[in-house]
């Protein structure tokens, strides 16, 4: 099965996906404090990065990571909230998420604690404003974009 | 919003390079205008002699920011910024997008229109091997062969221009379909062209793929181990070329690529070699996918029948396609309005540039350029 060993975490919830509708085998909310668990977890079980990418909604800035296995593909999509716009990086058990971090902290200016370099990748070293940032008004709540997923009550469960 | 402190002073635009050299060693700027980095790459290097210490590459030269501008177009008039992400291959890019959209929305397209998107997508991945086996081979310093693969490619560009309307920057993909038919004659200059390139492939083999000159350049040169491409998340033939058979098209099968009898290439070399000879093989079985797609193609319209503007439900979507440099990725999420409220594009050739640093630690700096040269890199793509 896909995906599932990730639910050995703390999950706040998980959804079992259809990849012919959403390309997804398996996808899963996890806490902030648990993405460097969920990529060893990735890692031991031969699965690549394909990318990370953040996106914002009203309740905080989420963290998107992508896994897909060369073996038995399918892939699955491994999902943090964060109310302060931090994670934890994980460029030291997949390097290829070094570049795809900075191309975030770029983007949204979201930051990676832990990243061996986290400085602007694309954007020229004065940039001012993430261009990627929503005003508060255009955010969606999670559940729009992801009905499955359920936003924690309250900033202490998360 | 970057503090000063985030911000080098010193202007290598990377950390690594910050404490600068060490004693008897150079640091060496390659590009962002050096002919082997094909467009506007720069590599910082540090060299002891010949050889390299580190690298890093420096990106964002020609950066143009397309996920921004998804958020402010529409779904249709995004369409066209897909023909400018890699210009190489930009029908799969159209693809990717327009595919994304399409499964989110579950308006698939016609079955005649399937067929075309493989034609066209085809005959451009070979127009894009083409290109890359000839500036390769230039920046190995042979000059000749480009010459030849731009006469073949030459008679390709023809017919995807009678097929798509342009000859680099496609966007001929649309929802449901695409935006124009083959001809009977077309077809048959498809035809034609497929014998011809198949009549000078040996041509090419027993000119520069049994040449020594070409062994001694790219013959046990970057060997990249299968956990190294697995860490950084490689595609393609990078991937390929180190013996493992993943090829989007068939593991995450799309279109009518189960219906059409063709191999995925491997080479267990790892090396520079590995990979040339991967793309050496897949144009021959784009060949034949193109052979087969040209003769099975349904008769029907090309264009399914759908609103304007299409109407995408809110959620998220992930539809990745086989690019001619590897996993493209469109990963879509849709609120329900006019605009999609966010867009990331997965860039094969990202990922892969992204293991350039750790694979030419400790070798020659003429070595690099091969390297750099057979991870097939379109900057654009890379910049977005």
């Amino acid at each position: 099965m896909n995906g599932h060993f990730l639910e050995t975490l703390p999950c706040l919830c998980s959804s079992v996906q259809d990849p012919g509708r959403t390309g997804l085998t398996f996808a899963v909310l996890i806490a902030p404090g648990q993405v460097r668990s969920a990529a060893q977890l990735c890692r031991a079980a031969g699965y690549h990065l394909e990318d990370v990418t953040v996106c914002e909604v009203q309740e905080g800035t989420l963290a998107i990571y992508h896994f897909d296995r060369f073996g038995r593909p399918g892939r699955i999509s491994c999902m943090a909230l964060s109310t302060d716009n931090a994670f934890d990086s994980i460029a030291d058990i997949f390097p290829g998420a070094d570049w795809h971090e900075r191309e975030c902290f770029d983007f949204f200016g979201t930051t990676f604690a832990g990243h061996p370099n986290l400085i602007p990748l694309l954007l020229p070293p004065d940039a001012q404003t993430p261009p990627l940032r929503k005003q508060d008004g255009g955010k969606v709540p999670l559940t729009t974009i992801f009905p499955w997923a359920q936003a924690p009550a309250t900033p202490e469960e998360a | 919003m970057f503090t000063k402190e985030q911000i080098p002073e010193r202007g290598f635009y990377t950390q690594h390079f910050e404490q600068g050299k060490q004693d008897n060693t150079l640091i060496l700027n390659m590009g962002p205008q050096h002919p082997s980095t094909h467009g506007v790459l720069r590599v910082m290097l540090e060299i002891d002699g010949e050889y390299i210490l580190r690298a890093d590459p420096v990106l964002g030269y020609i950066h143009r920011m397309h996920e921004k501008m998804a958020e402010g177009k529409t779904y249709a008039q995004f369409i066209t910024n897909m023909g400018r992400v890699d210009y190489l291959h930009a029908l799969a890019w159209n693809w990717a997008f327009v595919g994304a959209v399409e499964k989110l929305g579950e308006t698939p397209p016609t079955p005649r229109a399937e067929y075309l998107r493989v034609i066209t997508c085809e005959l451009n991945r070979i127009s894009s091997h083409l290109l890359w086996w000839g500036a390769y081979l230039l920046d190995l310093g042979a000059f000749t062969p480009i010459l030849y693969a731009f006469d073949d490619r030459e008679e390709l560009l023809d017919i995807l221009q009678d097929m798509t309307g342009s000859r680099l920057t496609y966007a001929s993909f649309t929802f449901g379909g695409v935006v124009a038919d083959m001809s009977d004659a077309l077809k048959e200059r498809i035809t034609r062209f497929i014998a011809r390139l198949r009549d000078r492939l040996p041509m090419y083999k027993s000119l520069v793929t049994d040449n020594f000159i070409l062994l001694g350049r790219v013959e046990d040169i970057g060997h990249i181990p299968v956990d190294m491409a697995v860490r950084y998340g490689a595609t393609g033939p990078v991937l390929r070329g180190s013996g493992v058979a993943y090829d989007v098209r068939r593991a995450e099968p799309y279109s009518v690529y189960p219906d059409l009898d063709f191999t995925i290439p491997t080479s267990p070399r790892t090396d520079a070699l590995g990979r040339y000879l991967v793309r050496m093989q897949e144009l021959e079985q784009s060949l034949n996918i193109v052979e087969q797609a040209v003769a099975q193609i349904p008769e029907g319209d090309i264009q399914a029948k759908m609103p304007k503007k299409p109407k995408v439900p809110a959620g998220e979507v992930y539809f990745a396609v086989e690019g001619a440099r590897g996993k493209i990725g469109c990963y879509l999420q849709s609120d329900g309005g006019g605009s999609p409220y966010r867009v990331k594009l997965r860039a094969p050739s990202f990922s892969n540039l992204s293991l350039f640093a750790e694979l030419s630690q400790g070798t020659l700096l003429a070595d690099a350029v091969s390297i750099l040269g057979s991870l097939d890199l379109v900057i654009p793509e890379i910049d977005r």
